[in-house]
């Protein structure tokens, strides 16, 4: 048995200081000057001591760790490589119309989905239909990534993406998957003061944001 | 009572539903959060 993060449950650390992500729970939160340094020792593999014991043990009680068979030490979110945002760039792209009405219909659908239900229902829902098509996924084209990146970058100027980054990530990247393209929907915060953020990256390649926004926000979770 | 000192809730994943921090915008959104800074 090994002492692990509670399933759903994910942190990164940002200036020094470790912010957790529960997605079952639908929170954000961070360990008070008591709790954190019990879960430093569980992170660096020291030894805890009786009293960092007791603060683990009420980390589990409140359903932050778990002991888990197969489990493992926790682990910060692992960062995310970019290489390359096509909206950084001065490319020229052209789309049809059609596919733009159909990319906004997804785009509004998500926002009141995620309105209604919130982000752990649309997590879940993500993580569903990756699975399903998963063994079909490829890595997308340089320019079928500029494509996705600038029809989305129209529909969420038409839509209305601004302070709804969550479910225009998730419809941006469901595009990919019905594209049979891999991609990633980010989850990421920052400190001073808190924000948190989301983004789609398709391969290496940032396909829902500019580069400046993104670079500021330390991935908390990945699906 | 430990557990509340233990956790610092810093608000809900789910803003978008609640209020208009998750995304851009500039706020802080509890005192907890001011705590964890150095201000």
């Amino acid at each position: 048995m090994m002492v692990s993060l509670a399933p759903g449950v994910t942190f990164c650390d940002v200036d020094g200081s470790r912010i957790f992500l529960d997605l079952n729970r639908d929170r954000y939160f961070s360990l008070g000057p008591l709790a954190d340094p019990a879960f430093d020792a569980l992170v660096r593999g020291r030894r805890p001591s009786d009293a960092e014991r007791r603060r683990l043990d009420i980390l589990a009680e409140a359903g932050i760790l778990a002991d888990l068979p197969f489990g493992e030490a926790p682990r910060p979110c692992r960062p995310v490589p970019i290489d390359r945002a096509p909206l950084d760039e001065d490319i020229a792209v052209t789309f049809s119309t059609m596919r733009v009405a159909t990319g906004a219909i997804a785009f509004r659908l998500a926002k009141s989905a995620y309105r209604r239900r919130g982000l752990p229902r649309a997590w879940s829902r993500f993580r569903r239909s990756k699975e399903s098509r998963l063994s079909a996924l490829r890595a997308g084209s340089a320019s079928e990534l500029d494509e996705l990146a600038y029809r989305f970058d129209a529909i969420g100027r038409m839509v209305g993406s601004l302070n709804h980054c969550v479910p225009f990530s998730l419809a941006i990247a469901s595009a990919c998957l019905a594209a049979e393209l891999k991609v990633e929907v980010v989850l990421g915060v920052k400190l001073r003061p808190f924000q948190a953020h989301a983004w789609a990256v398709a391969g290496r390649t940032l396909i829902s944001d500019r580069l400046s926004t993104v670079s500021q926000f330390t991935p908390i979770a990945i699906l | 009572m430990e557990r509340d000192n233990d956790l610092i809730d810093l608000g809900s994943a789910s803003v978008e539903t609640q209020g208009p921090v998750f995304g851009h915008k500039d706020e802080l959104i509890g005192q907890n959060v001011a705590g964890l800074t150095d201000d």
